[in-house]
């Protein structure tokens, strides 16, 4: 009895904790994390988790750097969220979704998209469209 | 109460498609009237109009432009961007090279010093890539090779630098079994922890993690013992 309701503690805390995708690195400007529909203050040493949207106002910008080595730099008048990220490989899960939906990034891929190319998605603006690659700038218009 | 919320989440999107069903029935779309079930859910969660609606105008969706431009690698190199829209995908496979979205065909290449004039805020925001290290071990042993020079590098690195992480990863090669060797890259993961540690560097830095026989140096077959792939990777972020 008391296994089964540590399972399903267990399963209720893998439930509420969101993944843990990037470290702020770098902030330039004006920059905050929209979380549950909250708006949260960054500075560098902020965690991003899975689902946060990040958004950037006029000359501003923010650098990122993810648990799999992957580095994301977000300019200025930008949105960009992370949708879905998973980083185990031992587990042999890897999932890199991830969407501009405003406003432009430079992108350079690490681990995930070494180990798994498709696991590693960036939607731009429409979810119709998406980038694959090692190095690359997306700009929204 | 999570639960809850993605219960009546569902309700509302049941409904909205509801709504659009509706919308396109309005807009002479015939087959919805014989769609069964989605019919059903709208008559049970939207009040069907009780006279028939002008038809709606849609907009025309707004243009939306995107540009994607390859640029080279660390080491000069250029790897491939692949970029697709709805069923039509392209390639670029040289620096500098732009392609916008809607005109997949039409790709120019631009000069490196045109994209980095236009885009200086996200070459300045991008983060260094992160100092990478590796700990070589012995077979089947959380013994390291060689002298403790790497180790002293490692230190002066993370204290002179403004470090926010410090990603401890054990691996092994692929000789003895699976679980095995996972267990044995945490103990080796473990190891350079305690050795971080015992040199000062908090432990709230460091974030271990191991991975057995994944992400190898050297690819080999199962079984093969290989001194490249028995390692501790540190990568200071």
């Amino acid at each position: 009895m008391k296994i089964f309701n540590l399972i399903i503690l267990l399963g209720m805390f893998s439930f509420i904790l969101a993944n843990e995708a990037a470290l702020v690195k770098k902030l330039k400007g004006n920059a905050h994390i929209v979380r549950e529909g909250k708006e949260l203050a960054i500075g560098v040493g902020t965690k991003v988790l899975e689902k946060d949207k990040i958004i950037t106002r006029a000359s501003s910008s923010v650098g990122l750097i993810f648990k799999d080595n992957t580095r994301i730099s977000v300019g200025s008048n930008s949105e960009f969220t992370v949708e879905e990220y998973m980083f185990n490989l031992s587990e042999k899960k890897e999932v890199f979704t991830t969407n501009l939906s405003k406003g432009s990034l430079e992108c350079v891929t690490g681990l995930i998209s070494k180990i798994n190319p498709k696991a590693f998605q960036l939607k731009a603006k429409t979810a119709t469209m998406g980038i694959r690659g090692t190095h690359f700038i997306v700009d929204v218009n | 109460m999570k639960r809850f919320i993605a219960v009546s989440g569902l309700t509302i999107m049941l409904i909205f498609s509801g709504c659009s069903s509706a919308k396109e029935t309005n807009l002479g779309v015939s087959t919805i009237d014989t769609n069964g079930w989605l019919s059903t859910v709208a008559i049970e969660t939207v009040p069907a109009p009780k006279v028939a609606p002008t038809p709606i105008v849609v907009p025309a969706p707004a243009v939306i432009k995107v540009d994607v431009i390859s640029l080279p690698q660390a080491d000069g190199k250029v790897g491939k961007v692949v970029v697709s829209d709805d069923d039509k995908t392209t390639m670029l496979d040289q620096a500098w090279q732009k392609v916008e979205t809607k005109h997949l065909d039409k790709k120019e290449i631009l000069s490196k010093e045109i994209v980095e004039s236009k885009y200086r805020d996200l070459l300045e925001a991008m983060p260094e890539e992160p100092n990478n290290y590796r700990m070589y071990f012995k077979y089947d042993s959380t013994d390291i090779v060689g002298d403790s020079k790497i180790l002293m590098q490692i230190v002066e690195d993370i204290t002179s630098n403004p470090t926010l992480k410090v990603d401890v990863i054990g691996y092994t090669d692929r000789a003895g079994d699976d679980a095995y060797n996972k267990i044995l890259s945490m103990k080796r993961a473990q190891k350079v922890v305690k050795l971080l540690e015992s040199k000062g560097i908090d432990n709230k830095l460091i974030a271990l993690d191991y991975y057995g026989e994944e992400n190898p140096i050297v690819p080999t077959e199962d079984g093969v013992a290989n001194e490249q792939n028995r390692r501790v990777e540190v990568t200071i972020k």
